[in-house]
Formats: structure tokens, sequence, C-alpha cells
């Protein structure tokens, strides 16, 4: 699938030029034993969910967003981040939770998480309210939170969620890359936060 | 209908002192018979959920580490390396660093030396407090990055620091048994969490000069075989070493290592610090003997000692008797005289048909060692007669009268004893007394003392037969003060020669981070292409450390454990 859809940093949109690079680094390390078998540490949080963090790099045609970009890059404070991928995060049921929190806000409204439970889909409503039905799920757009109307199973990797988040983010490096058609390209990158 | 029937599960720990980490879940399943009858078939299940030991042996779990120092949490500002550093019977330590300016010592009241210092690790969400100790040294080194290292150990460094004379603590301490004693002991350094054995009745004096009290403590442990470990409660456990390499009476190691499941696997061999025969010097009792040794004379000697002179003086002693009164149940007494008198007996002259007197005596003693009675003079008028006077008595007749009825009474009389006396004022005794030594010493009284050692002598034979004979510091003997019996000395040397053959054989090896294992634990190894084959091993240290990627912030915790070998 091609998303033909553009860039929000920091409220200033863009669109998103060839090559560009999303990439999720996952916070785990990997150790081999002598039999090669793979360790994996996996760095969780509170819900006992992994970390993880995104990269992003992106080419920006010299024009008058640049100068506003690169105003962004000398501010101390972080940025918000839309690129409108669809993002995944996966958690597991223990049989009587019924909330959990994605690790980053979503985009708008606009963009309804698909959810699904033990490969059901589930009815998600983008709310502050915490009381869904059976068979619903209640997401609220700025904390994250997802209340579940049916409790899911005790399994674990049984709750997919694919969602369009706002990403925190840092301006790493915003630096003349290439020149192309008489054209000045820079490459932006970014670091989640 | 429902039927409630109580079930009592009971799950066997391995040692009470150090707890296994299982939970019960007991499921009772009563079943309906198809007659109508409840509880004929009665089905049981029970399932021991290791949930602990399971996330700490697996080897791909979530890891997620929480740091709070002075109850503030930390956590998001670490950065680089974190260690705990665990060794059997020594204090532990950990290191840490944080990457953010607002913990800069300077500033932040809480980066402070002895404040309290937990960390926690949550592992596949189960809860593992893993070091609770005190901080040492903040220190921190900005170059372009700020770096605040913090260092620090757990609540033994308490007894490490400090340092006193402690006289008889076995009169201080609860009772006069070593666990009281130790118990004592840590309370002078302000650890009232203690768990202690009994341990045994100590008979002597135990004093200490100028040590710190971790020294004390270890210095009764030995004696014992006890070791000390601070554990993440800020309990201070005290007990004896468990080897449970006997595998019949220990049919289950406290963990199982095998192939795949180590990231690192070493082997050192040395024969260095063996001792296979030793004497344990334990205490010097002290006996007193007491001798007397008889005085000798002392030779006389010839000295011309001047003529006595003497004061004189006289003292009159009266007494009046009335009619009947009876005589003998008078005396008289003062500093110098005392008067005492006797019934002589009836006396009865010629003619008559019935005794005319009753006799008595009376008589003057001195009992003023420094007077001399020269003479008395006794006067007696009334009723009777004196019949006798010497030099210190006289004796009298007292007349009896009778009635028609034949009533005798004893007259009234009356008496009076004048007592002429002289006292040495110079020359004489007096002069030897003032001049002249004691002709006799006092006995001399020799006091002398004995001591005995107790002592005991250790070896293995076998070991003399594979080594030949090794001694510690080419001296057979080691002092251990405190041992009391014998048995207590051979208990000390049976340690030391176990324990100096451990090293003989070490295993080091890395496995997945294992926040449960503690020291003492005995480990199964088994690496058949190395030689592992399922021997038991003794973990005596074990170093965890947490390795945080800076850009991912993953974080890589490991545990490298180093065994050592008991036969």
């Amino acid at each position: 699938m091609f998303y033909s859809v553009n860039i929000s940093i920091g409220g200033i949109i863009i669109k998103r030029l060839h090559p560009y690079i999303h990439k999720k680094i996952k916070a785990e390390v990997l150790d081999r034993t002598l039999d090669e078998s793979l360790f994996i540490n996996r760095r969780v949080n509170s819900e006992g969910q992994l970390l993880s963090k995104y990269h992003f790099e992106f080419s920006v045609v010299e024009c008058d967003e640049l100068d506003e970009i690169e105003l962004l890059a000398s501010y101390i404070g972080n940025h918000n981040f839309i690129d409108y991928y669809e993002i995944s995060e996966v958690f597991s049921g223990d049989g009587s939770t019924d909330q959990w929190t994605l690790r980053r806000p979503l985009a708008s409204t606009s963009y309804v998480p698909k959810i699904i439970v033990d490969d059901v889909a589930q009815i998600v409503t983008i709310s502050e309210s915490e009381n869904p039905s059976a068979g619903n799920v209640y997401v609220n757009q700025t904390t994250g939170v997802m209340t579940f109307g049916s409790v899911p199973t005790n399994n674990d990797d049984n709750i997919k969620v694919l969602y369009v988040p706002v990403f925190p983010v840092h301006i790493v490096s915003c630096e003349p890359e290439r020149q192309e058609a008489g054209l000045l390209f820079y490459k932006l990158i970014c670091e989640e936060v | 209908m429902e039927l409630i029937i109580p079930c009592f599960v009971a799950v066997a720990e391995q040692d009470p002192d150090r707890k296994t980490f299982a939970e019960a879940d007991c499921t009772l399943l009563v079943n309906e018979h198809n007659n109508d009858y409840f509880g004929l078939m009665i089905d049981c299940e029970l399932n021991v959920i290791r949930n602990r030991v399971d996330a700490c042996l697996a080897t791909s779990k979530g890891i997620r580490l929480v740091i709070t120092i002075d109850g503030v949490d930390v956590s998001k500002s670490l950065t680089g390396t974190i260690t705990i550093r665990h060794a059997l019977n020594e204090i532990s330590s950990f290191s840490l660093t944080l990457a953010d300016m607002q913990y800069s010592p300077l500033v932040n009241s809480h980066i402070e030396t002895d404040v309290e210092v937990v960390i926690t690790a949550f592992v596949d969400r189960q809860e593992f407090k893993i070091f609770t100790g005190l901080v040492d040294t903040p220190s921190t080194k900005r170059t372009k990055d700020f770096k605040l290292s913090i260092s620090g150990r757990d609540y033994g460094k308490k007894l490490l620091n400090t340092r006193m004379t402690l006289i008889s603590i076995q009169e201080s301490a609860q009772n006069k048994y070593r666990g009281s004693l130790i118990k004592y002991l840590a309370s002078r350094a302000g650890i009232t969490n203690v768990n202690c054995p009994r341990g045994d009745l100590v008979t002597m004096d135990h004093s200490f000069q100028d040590q710190s009290l971790w020294d004390m403590v270890q210095k009764e442990c030995e004696i014992e075989g006890w070791y000390i470990r601070f554990d993440e409660e800020n309990m201070m456990q005290v007990g004896p070493k468990i080897i449970k390499t006997d595998e019949p009476k220990y049919p289950n190691p406290d963990w199982t290592y095998g192939e795949g499941e180590f990231v690192e696997l070493g082997f050192n061999k040395t024969d260095k610090g063996i001792i296979n025969k030793v004497i344990i010097l334990g205490a010097i009792f002290e006996e007193k003997v007491i001798t007397v040794i008889p005085a000798e004379d002392v030779p006389p000697t010839e000295v011309d000692v001047p003529e006595s002179e003497y004061s004189e003086d006289s003292v009159t002693v009266q007494k009046s008797f009335s009619l009947g009164e009876s005589v003998t149940n008078w005396s008289y007494e003062d500093a110098n005289f005392k008067v005492t008198t006797k019934y002589l007996g009836p006396f009865k002259p010629s003619g008559y048909i019935f005794p005319k007197y009753q006799d008595y005596s009376f008589k003057v003693t001195k009992l003023n060692s420094d007077l001399t009675v020269m003479d008395i003079e006794c006067t007696v008028t009334g009723g009777a007669g004196r019949y006798y006077e010497g030099n210190i008595g006289c004796s009298v007749h007292r007349e009896i009268q009778s009635t028609l009825e034949w009533v005798f009474t004893e007259k009234a009389f009356s008496i009076s004893i004048v007592i002429k006396y002289k006292e040495e004022i110079a020359g004489g005794d007096t002069w030897i007394d003032e001049n002249l030594p004691a002709e006799k010493a006092a006995d001399r009284i020799e006091t002398t003392y004995k001591y005995t050692q107790i002592k005991a002598i250790c070896q293995d034979a076998g070991s003399i037969a594979k080594y030949g004979e090794r001694s510690p510091k080419e001296e057979y003997a080691l002092n251990k003060p405190l041992a009391e019996t014998e048995e207590q000395c051979k208990r000390v040397g049976t340690n030391v020669i176990l324990d100096s053959h451990r090293y003989t054989k070490q295993p080091d090896v890395f496995v997945t981070f294992n926040p449960l294992l503690i020291m003492g634990h005995t480990l199964e190894l088994s690496d058949t292409q190395i030689g592992y084959n399922g021997e038991r091993w003794i973990a005596e240290e074990a170093i965890h450390t947490f390795e945080i990627d800076n850009k991912t912030g993953a974080i890589k915790p490991r545990t490298r454990v180093g065994c050592v070998f008991y036969a």
C-alpha cells in the first residue's frame, strides 16, 4: 500500500519525499549462549510491554518550510511528529485487566485505531469514557488509555493494536545533503524522545 | 448444593531460613455422584506455581529497573552500567551512574552519604527487591556531559564503620548464648533486625579492644561456623553454610543450569592456600592456686629491756544481798574487771544437826590485759562472814536462819571488794611492744596461676596424601581465643580445612539475570562438551550487571556467578 500523505512536525506540514526512513528501535538486547540459543532481554514498562523508540530520516527541499524547520531544530523543547503511518502495539491479556495504555497519543480522531483481541476485531470508539459495552473498546485520544468492554483472556500477545500516533521527537540534525536539478536537499533526522 | 471443605496445603521448604520461591495454588474438585450424594469422589489438584523462579530462569524476559535514593525514584536518569556485587560473608556493594544535573550533590539534598538506596527489578512483571543499602560516596564528573557516580554498600557497613572497645559483652547481652552476643554487637551499630540461631553457651569473658563491630561479629561467627548476609529487606541473616552436595540428603539443588543456558562458562583450578593440617588453639583458662606457707620463727635476740614503771589504782565493787536473795544470780562487769560468784556448798559446824551456813566464793577476773591485779580487800557485813581471802578472790559463810516450822532462809548481807591494780606505763612489755618487732612473722600466702589452653588438632588424610602436608603459614597453629571447648576448636579447624579446598575447582559462569540466587546456594551445572556433568557447586560470588544502551534504553542484565567446590 502506498501512502501519499504529508508529514506534520511541530505543526508544519511538509510533503514526504523519498527516501523516507521510519525505523522502530526495540529496547531489547540479544545474547547468544554457548549453544547459540538466544537470550532476549526486553526493557518493559510497568504494564510489562516492550518499550520501543522510533527514528525518522527524510529529505526536505530548500524552500520556505525549511526555514521554519530549522527554527524548530533550534528549540530546546520537543515537537509533535505525525507521519500518518500506522504503528502496532501488542499487549498480553491476563483474564482480569481491562485497561491498557498505548505508549503514544492518537494523531487525531480521524484515525480510529484497529484493535483485535484473540483474532476478533473490536468495535473501537475514540472517547474519554471508560464504560464500553461488551465487544467495544474506548480509546482516549490524549492519554492513549484503552478500556475494553470484554476482559481479554489470559494469553500472551493476544491484543493487537494498529494506530496512527503522535510521536514527541527531538530534531537531531537538519543538514544539506545533496543538490539535484538545481534544488538543495536537506536531510532531517528526528528521534523519538 | 454448595459444599465447602477446608483444604490444607503444605509446600515443603528446603530450608526454613532461606525460603524457596514456590506459591501453592490448590483446587479441590468435589464431584457429584450420580446417586445425589456429594463428596463421594474428591479430586485434589495441587499446582505449584513457580512464577518467580520461572521468571529468573527464562531466557526471554521483560526487565524493568526501579532505583530509589532516599525515597526518590531516579530510574529515568540511569545511564551506563549498574553493578551489584554479593559475596559470601562479605558486605554487598553497588555502583550506578545518573546523567541528570538535578541530582548534583551540590544542589540535591537527597544525594548524600548514608541515605538509603533500594534497587528493585521487575522481571516478567514479578517484583524482586535486589538490593537495599546505603550510599558511600556520590561523586560527579562534568565534562560536556554530566555524570554522577554513586557507590555504596549494604547495611553491613554500619558494623564495619563502628569501631569501639567492648568489655564483657556476655553481661550486656540478653543471655549468654552466642546468638544473643551477636545480636547485642549488631545493636551497638543500630542494627536490630537480626535473624540468628541460638548457638553455644559462652562461659568465659568476651571482650574486644578497639576494633570494628564487623570484626567482633566475624570472630564470634567463626566459632559456630556461621556466615553473615544482609538481605534485601535489610535483615541481618546469620547462619551456617548449607552445602547441598549430598544428593541423597538434598535431592534438589537450588538452581540447575544446563546446555544452552550459559553465555560464558569458565573454570579455574588451583592448589594455592590449601590447609590440611592445623592445630586450633582456643581459650586459655586461668586457675588460681593459693598456697599457705607457715611463718618461720625469728631467732631470739638479746636486748636490754628497761624495768617496768607502773601507775597504781583501785576500784571498789559493792553488793547487798537481801534476805533469801540468790548469790549466784549476781555478777559484776566493767571494762577492766569481772566479778563472778560460785556456790561452794553447805557448811555445818560440829554440834549442829542442820547446816548453819551456805558457802559462796567471789572471784575477780581481769578483762584489760594492760592491767595487773595486785590484791583485793574483801569486807563482808550483815548475815555473812568472810572465811578466806586471796589475791583475786574470797569466800564467805552465809548464815541460815530457820523458823519453828523448819523453813530455812539465807540471811541478808553486804560485800565490798576493793580491787587493787597497776598499769605499766613505761619499760617492760610496753618498751618491747614499742621497740622490738614481733617475735614471730605472720604466715605467708602465696598465689600462683595455672594456665590451661583448649586445643584440637585437625587434619585431612586424603588431602595430605594428595598435596602433602600443608599448614597455615608454615606453622601448625591458628589462635582462636574465643573457642572455649575442644569441640569448638575441632569445628573451627574442620571448617578451615574444608574452606581452604574450595578453590581447587572454581566454575565461573554468566547466566541470564537471576535475582533470587543468593550466596551459599547450590548450583548444578551441565555442559558435557567441557566436562560439566551435573556436578553441584556452591555460589560464593554473584555480580549482577545492568548495561543500559544510551540510544535505545535497552537494559542488558546479566548475572555472573563465581562458584567453588566442596567435596
